[in-house]
């Protein structure tokens, strides 16, 4: 804890003064969406989908009950431009807000920096970086060395025609290894054309297989990535961050340790506000598929999972792309344990026909990260609850 | 939006000269190394240069050359080129300082018959120079036959563990030996399949070192040394960091660091990369812009039979480099689809190559902030367009004068996109997809 | 121990005709077990505590019985065995549980939630409800301190398994409760069309003595006095294949001195009971990768290494390339190849065909 002189206090005061001055003078929030004729952020046009977030700070409180300072995207769908940074400040999310679009529809995705209201020393821009897009080109692709990155106060609208069905996720590129440490990562996928259609008994499918191997009842995002807590603490009294030392001993799913992972509701922040939206309860009926959206996003670990349903996972695509080699032949990988390297993503199909109705693990086979840091039983593990028909 | 993609190939010209000084050129779409069949490596110490502005002390494979002078020892050792079915030969001496042990080497994926030097762990091995060895303990030949082309590591086999750290590996690489079946004579194959065609290739050579080590190793302080406490803080590509492997080939002030990692290639065409992980972690290369094809690894075909060719080639934008294994990637880019026309032409403008025609002269879909909103990156051109280029703020460096795409290829283990401690540095790369008009050679 | 010659072609016919008789008789493979605290030598001498399970042959499970070992014996489910059931003798101070990745637990009455960290309440079956701060303790049912617990698997699947405790598994999988279960779609035959002449099993773990002795002393976890609170900073110290690090003998050469002659067929089980990744590599020859996790692959694959994540098992095929004799190195590509920082060490082996010794060298092509 830093302790503030009142010369201290007063220099503070300053700085945020002149900050806030910053971020108005050059202010220049503006969320595109074309077809929205009403103002309230959504397009007429059915093949536009129109999303708002903001890069900031806030915080989040562990499985163990330690609270850490993050960096992280908000959801400002539907703020009118003129609330965007009066509303946003400090509402970042773990993970940030989920995208879903639908094949063939176009993305005019808005992210509006409205800076660290807890560093109001930084003056990082931050961006988006949709992982795994085909073809992308540097202009939004988010990376800030190629292209222009949104300044505090200020926005960028990324356009994707979302072409390719899959599983993604999203991340802020600028200084990578600090900005995604610091928790801007978020789920983001792709529904298939094939969606809606009936083939093999299923009408969501998460790609177009053509035969429905990819077709599933319910599906779950399971977003693995982890948190290094000293580097956390040291972002958030402005210290020297430590890139060399960094190791992530909060490891979680969907920003959650177990058992937060089961928890339905928002885990509140110190502030109050949920930071952490998304619970990672995995439920269906005995007899269901299962479809995993799974990603790593660590910027230390490498995670391998399993669970104890006792069927194996069926991994019917990797990188947004089915497993299919390119004259068709069927490349799918049936496993119990599966490793995702960070940046990975894979579609997983958990078929419980003969599972009998009970509660089941999903869970770390590397067994030192079943931990919240240094608290045993947490970490990578959630459950899957199997209800009778 | 101005169509500023009109008035590039006037400036381009004007500018290649500006964009060739900085970056890497020589031969961008091969592979830089020693051609043969017959070569003669020295193990010996040396000193790298690592992006944080510090050295280190390495062990590395130097190279003698046809007038018996030995070189340098290089980090990572010199890329042996070979051809399929052509026996190569190799000796290896041993002049590393006393008592860091003998040396030697291994070929995964080999059948090796190695002479001379003393019995080791996993081959024979060149004694060391203390222990007074007599001329047939100094040095050990290792010969064997490729059978297969594709892309091969070597490696100490003596107290492998500590010998890899320092940087004894580098890259093998097998060259099919004639066109394959229904193959033309005049393109690039990496096996006996047409569809290992490419155009360019790029090696990918992944390694790591942890300062504590080194240093112990400076100080011959053996006893200290434990690998139980194993903790890389540098990462490198080809033996350098980012930014040093932008730079060229044999560039004069890394003299024991040759090799860069710098792609370049035009829509369109095919890159191979030739995927190593030389050390000892597992590092997860995620290559922005596109998908590659996995087509092969450890030098075998991903094939459901012999003679079937990569017909169980899987795509994705991330791959993991595994300790010693080998893989081969095939990337290219064309940028369909996107929605908009990527050289912001009018419609009546021609057609470049590749271009997706649906997309031919559709408009740019948004605004762009103002020039005080943002930050420009230090390699975006000014436009969103290829080969374009636009008003840059004062102060900006003007890095991509012909406005290719740079695309990051870098380790999505984010930490070790860091030299030392030092953002950024590592595992950075980029890949630039230049406009079909800017000559690379 | 870890190695078994199989009957060569000719005699499989015989086997068939047997088996054919036999056909229609659902069988089980029972095995009992204990469960206990041991002391485990390292190759460097030093001793490290563990817990690990031991067969008891005279199914009676007194505690004299069953030899704790680690990894622990090697179960066999025949290929007309649908069932595995194990009597489990509890002779640890703490609950513990069995669970193998990728089989049904079919007689499962678990899972066991308690309250975290008192652990003094339990809820078995289902998390209670709205009770979202209980911590599961064990994903099947427990047997208690002196108990005999039953775990009975129907309809199993043939492949390589792993078998653990399902109960806390950072620390009790860590201290050593793990042991191959192993089930052939037919006599020499590891899968359909995956014939075999020689087995080996390669077992991948490591040991982390600091925590492994805070366990055993009862200092490990959420309890008052604990000096590590969880394995989230684990750093291993030793490197094992089959329980044992170069050079210790019984790994020298881990085929033990059976001959392989020129195109047999050596299956090698490879299953990584650890905490982190290995790679299996060969040097000098290929391995064909025919399975992953008991799920044998639609398309093989050839490779001279590749990465096994922790729980995974794989199954390989390497074709003898001549007659005896002849050895390739079998090792970590991790190159953890230290006994507590001592060098040589860690996971460093051989694959091995010997000369028979009464046929002598010169009989030998």
């Amino acid at each position: 804890m830093k302790r503030r002189t009142r010369y201290g206090s007063m220099i503070v005061l300053l700085t945020l003064f002149v900050w806030l001055w910053a971020l108005t003078v050059s202010a220049n929030v503006l969320v595109q969406c074309p077809g929205d004729t009403n103002g309230d952020g959504i397009s007429e046009d059915p093949n536009i989908v129109c999303r708002s977030i903001t890069g900031g700070d806030g915080y989040t409180t562990m499985a163990d009950g330690l609270d850490l300072y993050i960096f992280g995207f908000g959801n400002a769908d539907g703020v009118p431009d003129n609330r965007v940074i009066a509303d946003m400040t400090l509402k970042a999310q773990l993970p940030s807000p989920t995208i879903v679009v639908k094949q063939g529809q176009e993305l005019y995705l808005t992210m509006t920096n409205v800076g660290m209201v807890v560093r109001p020393d930084l003056f990082d821009p931050h961006t988006v970086h949709w992982h795994g897009f085909p073809n992308a080109a540097p202009i939004f692709d988010g990376l800030p060395e190629p292209s222009p990155s949104a300044n505090m106060g200020n926005s960028m609208t990324y356009y994707y025609n979302a072409v390719v069905p899959g599983t993604y996720f999203y991340h802020c590129h600028v200084e990578a290894a600090e900005h995604m440490q610091m928790g801007m990562v978020g789920n983001l996928w792709v529904t298939p054309k094939q969606d809606g259609t009936s083939i093999g008994g299923f009408t969501k499918f998460a790609y177009n297989d053509g035969d429905g191997t990819s077709g599933y009842d319910v599906a779950f995002p399971v977003l693995l990535t982890g948190f290094d807590s000293f580097f956390h603490i040291a972002s958030d009294t402005v210290q020297a961050l430590p890139f060399a030392a960094m190791f992530d001993e909060y490891p979680m799913i969907n920003g959650r340790g177990y058992p937060d992972t089961i928890k339905p509701n928002d885990i509140l922040n110190k502030e109050g506000f949920g930071a952490q939206k998304i619970p990672s309860l995995i439920t269906a009926t005995a007899g269901q598929r299962i479809l995993l959206r799974v990603s790593n996003i660590s910027t230390t670990h490498q995670y391998t999972f399993a669970t104890t349903l006792g069927v194996p996972m069926k991994v019917v695509a990797r990188g947004a792309a089915l497993l299919r080699g390119p004259d068709g032949k069927d490349t799918s990988m049936t496993v119990n344990v599966l490793n995702v390297g960070g940046g990975q993503d894979y579609d997983v199909i958990l078929d419980t026909s003969g599972v009998a109705p009970g509660t089941y693990f999903l869970y770390t086979t590397d067994l030192a990260n079943l931990s919240n840091g240094d608290q045993e039983r947490g970490g990578i593990m959630t459950e899957i609850v199997i209800n009778p028909l | 939006m101005d169509r500023i993609g009109k008035q590039h190939h006037i400036r381009v010209v004007l500018l290649i000269g500006a964009l060739l000084l900085f970056f890497g050129t020589g031969a961008q779409g091969a592979i830089v190394g020693i051609s043969g069949n017959s070569f003669n490596l020295v193990a010996k110490q040396d000193v790298i240069v690592t992006s944080d502005g510090d050295s280190t002390i390495i062990w590395g494979y130097a190279v003698t050359n046809a007038g018996g002078e030995t070189g340098r020892a290089q980090y990572p050792g010199p890329t042996l080129i070979v051809i399929e079915d052509v026996p190569v030969t190799i000796t290896l001496s041993n002049e590393l300082p006393n008592e860091s042990g003998n040396a030697s080497i291994v070929f995964p994926g080999h059948q090796v018959t190695a002479t001379g030097g003393v019995d080791g762990l996993m081959t024979q091995e060149a004694r060391q120079a203390h222990l007074k060895p007599t001329n047939a303990e100094k040095q050990v030949t290792y010969t064997f036959t490729p059978t297969e082309p594709g892309t091969y590591l070597y490696r100490s086999g003596t107290r492998a563990d500590l010998q890899v750290e320092m940087g004894l590996f580098g890259a093998l690489i097998v060259r099919p030996a004639a066109t394959p079946a229904g193959g033309d004579p005049a393109k690039k194959y990496a096996y006996n399949h047409v569809d290992s065609e490419y155009d360019r290739e790029v090696l990918y050579l992944m390694s790591e070192t942890d300062p504590i080590i080194h240093r112990q190793v400076e100080e011959r302080q053996w006893n200290l040394i434990d690998f139980t406490k194993y903790f890389p803080t540098n990462w490198f590509i080809n033996g350098r960091n980012y930014p040093d492997l932008l730079a060229e080939n044999n560039v004069p002030w890394l003299p024991t660091q040759p090799y860069n990692c710098q792609p370049r290639m035009h829509p369109g065409e095919k890159l191979l990369i030739r995927f190593i992980g030389a050390g000892r972690q597992t590092h997860p290369m995620h290559f922005h812009g596109n998908d590659f094809e996995t087509i092969a690894a450890d030098g075998r075909l991903l094939s459901s039979a012999p003679g079937a060719g990569p017909d169980l080639a899987w795509q994705a934008t991330t791959i993991k480099s595994i300790p010693g294994q080998t893989a081969d990637l095939v990337w290219g880019w064309t940028g369909k689809e996107l929605g908009w026309d990527i050289y912001g032409h009018s419609p009546e403008d021609p057609l470049e190559p590749y271009e997706y025609a649906p997309n031919h002269g559709k408009p740019f879909p948004v605004v762009l902030p103002p020039r005080d909103a943002v930050t420009y990156g230090a390699f975006y051109s000014g436009s969103p367009f290829l080969g374009g280029e636009g008003e840059l703020p004062p102060g900006h460096g003007g890095l991509n004068a012909a406005g290719g795409y740079f695309y990051m290829w870098h380790s999505h283990t984010e930490k070790e996109l860091t030299s030392n401690d030092i953002w950024p540095g590592g595992l950075i790369s980029f890949m630039i997809v230049e406009h079909p008009d800017v000559p690379i050679d | 121990m870890f190695s078994k010659k199989v009957i060569g072609f000719q005699g499989l016919f015989v086997f068939l005709c047997l088996l054919t008789i036999m056909a229609g008789q659902a069988v089980a493979a029972e095995y009992w077990l204990q469960v206990g605290a041991a002391n485990k030598t390292m190759a460097d001498g030093s001793r490290v505590p563990v817990w690990g399970f031991g067969l008891d042959p005279d199914k009676n499970l007194t505690t004299a019985d069953g030899a704790i070992s680690v990894p622990g014996p090697t179960l066999r489910v025949a290929p007309d065995d649908n069932v595995l059931i194990i009597h489990l003798k509890n002779n640890l101070s703490e609950p513990v549980s069995l669970n193998i990745l990728g089989q049904r637990l079919t007689n499962n009455s678990g899972p066991v939630w308690t309250n975290f960290p008192a652990d003094t309440e339990t809820w078995i079956g289902a998390r209670p409800a709205g009770n979202y701060t209980a911590r599961v303790r064990s994903f099947t049912h427990e047997t208690q301190p002196g108990q005999v617990g039953e775990y009975r698997w129907e309809s199993f699947r043939p492949g390589t398994y792993l078998l653990q405790s399902g109960t806390n598994p950072a620390k009790q999988v860590q201290m050593g409760m793990f042991l191959p279960v192993i089930k052939d779609t037919a006599q020499g035959f590891a899968y359909a069309d995956v014939p075999y002449n020689f087995e080996l099993i390669v077992i991948f773990h490591e040991i982390d003595p600091t925590i492994q002795n805070a366990i055993a002393a009862g200092t490990y976890g959420a309890v008052p006095n604990a000096t590590i609170g969880s394995s989230v900073l684990y750093e291993p110290k030793y490197f094992l294949m089959n329980g044992m690090s170069y050079p210790d003998k019984g790994l020298l050469s881990i085929n033990g001195t059976e001959p392989l002659f020129q195109g047999e067929r050596l299956l090698i089980r490879f299953l990584n009971a650890g905490l982190e990744t290995h790679v299996p590599q060969l040097l000098g020859l290929y391995m064909t990768l025919w399975s992953e996790d008991g799920n044998r692959l639609q398309y093989p694959r050839q490779e001279y290494g590749f990465e096994l994540a922790t729980g995974k098992t794989a199954d390989v095929i390497v074709v003898s390339p001549k007659n005896p004799p002849w050895h390739y190195p079998l090792y970590d590509g991790k190159l953890n190849l230290t006994n507590n920082g001592a060098y040589p060490g860690g996971m460093f082996s051989y694959i091995r065909s010997s000369v028979p010794e009464h046929l002598g060298a010169e009989t030998v092509q």
